[in-house]
């Protein structure tokens, strides 16, 4: 699954620190997300989604064969 | 969300403290556990400091007449207070919270545990081809917390590789 939370991130102008913080996780699983060796919980892309004011479809797509 | 109940960060320390001055104590001392086929930094020095009156479960014959289920028998009890303390010790280390406890830390846990499933498996496997008669019992013995060894060490393996990762993007 790809996603494209750096460009959303970069958008808003956070940190990984500071959406860290904002979603209640650590610095390290924003990046496993971020680097696609992480999948995370419906939960946590809802949360991203509602930081970003946008959809989760529009953070996280499946690749081919997904 | 469901969180998993995990037990507060200083008990890892506890733990750490635990087993490694049970392997400390072995490694000094291994009579301990070999009894004294073995050779001792302690020498023959505090023998009988740890034999004690301790209740046994079926220790005599059934067929005895004075048979009974409980009895009580002189035991070093040196090897019993070690396995307990690595037993606890390990448990401590293992299920003690990580700095950041949340959802990816949750998949690492999963992730080591199956691996160190496997991995305890495959030594156990190895030992069972190498390792005959009464010297197998030391290795079923080593089975009791090798695999919480073996999860711990992978587990925290996989958090310093995570922070590390974090700490080279900065």
């Amino acid at each position: 699954m790809k996603n494209s939370i750096k460009v959303e991130r970069a958008k808003k102008d956070l940190t990984q620190a500071k959406l860290a913080k904002l979603t209640g996780v650590s610095r390290q699983t924003i990046n496993a997300i971020e680097l696609g060796k992480y999948v995370p919980s419906a939960l946590l892309a809802l949360k991203m989604a509602q930081i970003f004011e946008c959809q989760v479809e529009e953070i996280f797509q499946l690749e081919e064969g997904e | 969300m469901n969180k998993l109940k995990l037990l507060p960060r200083w008990c890892r320390y506890i733990g750490l403290v635990l087993v490694i001055s049970c392997i400390g104590m072995f490694v000094a001392d291994p009579e301990v556990i070999f009894g004294e086929l073995t050779w001792s930094i302690f020498g023959d020095a505090e023998e009988g400091f740890f034999v004690r009156s301790v209740p046994a479960l079926l220790d005599s014959n059934p067929n005895d007449p004075t048979f009974s289920l409980i009895s009580w028998v002189e035991n070093d009890i040196s090897n019993e207070l070690m396995l307990t303390a690595m037993l606890v010790g390990t448990y401590l280390i293992a299920f003690a919270r990580v700095k950041e406890e949340d959802e990816f830390s949750h998949q690492l846990r999963l992730e080591a545990m199956s691996q160190a499933l496997v991995y305890n498996g495959i030594i156990l496997l190895i030992f069972n081809w190498l390792v005959y008669d009464g010297l197998f019992l030391y290795v079923m013995m080593t089975q009791l917390f090798s695999f919480l060894l073996l999860f711990s060490f992978i587990f925290a393996m996989k958090i310093r590789k995570q922070r590390k990762m974090v700490g080279d993007e900065e």
